[in-house]
């Protein structure tokens, strides 16, 4: 409703991206990738194996650069992004530095790079707290099981106040029920925190849960299959309960267009 | 299956395991017949460390000195080298080759070589020790630097991390397990490096003595020093295990 005030987070207009072979010949793994994402937005991306779902998040990361087309993240360019901190990446491995300390991994990106001013430990301490992971600050990650680790990872995403976060299947090793718990608690802050959260996931549940709208790709070469909307069967928070007829159909609708593409 | 064997068992078992071999020496080979110039008893040998004892350890501590000094030397330009060849890769594509052809030649051929430049002083040994310290770690300490995930780099390049922080930060942490590895083995090889270096040209020392005692049928005195050459690696290496404790103690949780 007052999207159009808030401008666009990502625009993607004709986008190729990809990776260059020994031989410095570019494969492109994405191609003709037009995509609008709104700022606040929640969107899941969903697609079988090597449709460019995660190479996609890369981009806009400015881990790989575009082959073709133009990619803008919040009005510039995605080094430009990277670079002022507004983009936070989470990984399916929490990808914690073993010889750090959970509070230790969450200050990370204040140890390197440029951090801007507004990082703080005070806030490390808070965001720790905020994952529900109070009194284990001090522990290192093999004394931390799966889910807390992975909420140690959003923590350390969350503490340059990214207004992108671009989550690659982070609750893809856990188990179900820690996984329905992690959903719930990261719907939470985006509520809270209204970041544009770009969520890539293998699975339909997860994707018609969290999404305010599921983009469906297809593979070979990889590119958008469809764009499923579901702003209308959501509440005004954006929530809905796993077991709702509409989330049955949505997730049903979604499984045939994946069935097609 | 692995059979288990808990803590106080297992180190008893190591003792007696040690003390059956002594017994057997200090007895059995009497009865065998072998003579004691060709092998003394360990009683013979212990009566030569309070005998001896001076002489003993006016040998030994020359042989510390080289040992240590290489060790430090040989592992801390490999170390150096590794994390050259890493940040800059044609570095390492123009002088990789180099470093491995010279590791070719076995350090018996090149010990004399040393021994001709650098004269019969102190130097020489050190880097004798020092070289064959050097190449397991050169090689182990760029594996170890090369170890981190591609997820790990990515997190730094999203963090607009510069080179040498992601060095100092992921790279150096992430080899200290390979670079302790090949520590461990150093600790025995300096030793080698040191003894070897003195059997070439010099005086003192424990590879001096050893050469020494065996010219002059002196057994007893020789394998006093080969239990003072063993002495050292076993303290060198209980050195590197208590840093390597001390500086992985993250692993141990």
């Amino acid at each position: 409703m007052n999207e159009d005030r808030r401008g666009i987070a990502i625009r993607a207009t004709g986008l190729a991206v990809g990776y260059k072979n020994a031989s410095g010949k570019p494969a492109a793994v994405l191609t003709d990738f037009d995509l609008e994402v709104p700022e606040g937005e929640f969107l899941t991306i969903i697609g079988p194996s090597g449709c460019g779902k995660s190479t996609f998040l890369r981009a806009v990361a400015d881990l790989l650069p575009p082959l073709d087309g133009s990619l803008r993240v919040l009005g510039g360019s995605a080094a430009e992004a990277r670079r002022r901190r507004d983009v936070s990446f989470v990984f399916q491995d929490s990808t914690l530095l073993p010889w750090r300390t959970a509070l230790q991994n969450v200050m990370l990106p204040k140890d390197v790079g440029n951090p801007p001013d507004r990082l703080d430990a005070h806030s490390a301490m808070d965001l720790l707290g905020l994952m529900g992971l109070k009194g284990m600050e001090g522990r290192y990650p093999t004394q931390l099981s799966g889910g807390q680790r992975q909420r140690v990872a959003i923590a350390r995403a969350l503490i340059s106040r990214p207004r992108i976060l671009l989550m690659d299947e982070p609750f893809g090793a856990l188990d179900e029920i820690t996984r329905d718990r992690l959903n719930d608690e990261l719907l939470k802050l985006w509520r809270q925190t209204g970041t544009t959260i770009l969520f890539v996931t293998h699975s339909i549940m997860e994707a018609a849960y969290l999404g305010q709208r599921v983009m469906v790709l297809a593979a070979n070469p990889g590119r958008i299959h469809a764009v499923r909307d579901l702003r209308n069967l959501k509440s005004a928070d954006g929530g809905m309960r796993r077991e709702q007829p509409e989330m049955v159909d949505a997730m049903a609708a979604l499984r045939r267009e994946l069935e097609r593409c | 299956m692995k059979q288990e064997i808990q803590q106080p068992l297992n180190g008893l078992l190591a003792a007696g395991g040690a003390m059956s071999i002594i017994i057997a020496w200090q007895f059995l080979l009497p009865l065998a017949g072998v003579p004691s110039y060709i092998l003394p008893t360990p009683t013979e040998i212990a009566r030569i460390f309070s005998k001896e004892s001076t002489l003993l350890w006016n040998n030994f501590w020359p042989t510390v000195y080289e040992a240590v000094m290489g060790f430090m030397l040989g592992n801390g330009v490999a170390i150096l080298l590794a994390v050259v060849f890493v940040l800059n890769r044609y570095i390492q594509a123009a002088y990789f080759p180099v470093v491995l052809f010279l590791n070719t030649i076995p350090i018996l051929a090149l010990a004399p070589v040393i021994v001709l430049i650098f004269g019969l002083g102190v130097l020489p040994k050190i880097i004798i020790a020092a070289v064959i310290c050097f190449f397991p770690t050169l090689v182990n300490m760029i594996r170890g630097l090369e170890s981190p995930s591609s997820n790990e780099l990515e997190l730094f390049r999203v963090l607009s991390a510069s080179r040498f922080e992601t060095m100092w930060k992921l790279r150096i942490p992430r080899a200290m397990p390979f670079l302790f590895a090949s520590l461990r083995i150093s600790s025995a090889t300096a030793v080698i490096g040191a003894v070897v270096g003195e059997w070439i040209g010099s005086d003192k020392g424990l590879g001096a003595m050893i050469i020494q005692a065996t010219f002059n049928y002196q057994s007893g005195r020789l394998y006093a020093a080969i239990t003072l050459c063993s002495f050292l690696a076993i303290m060198l290496f209980i050195i590197v295990v208590s840093v390597e404790k001390l500086v992985l103690r993250y692993e141990r949780h």
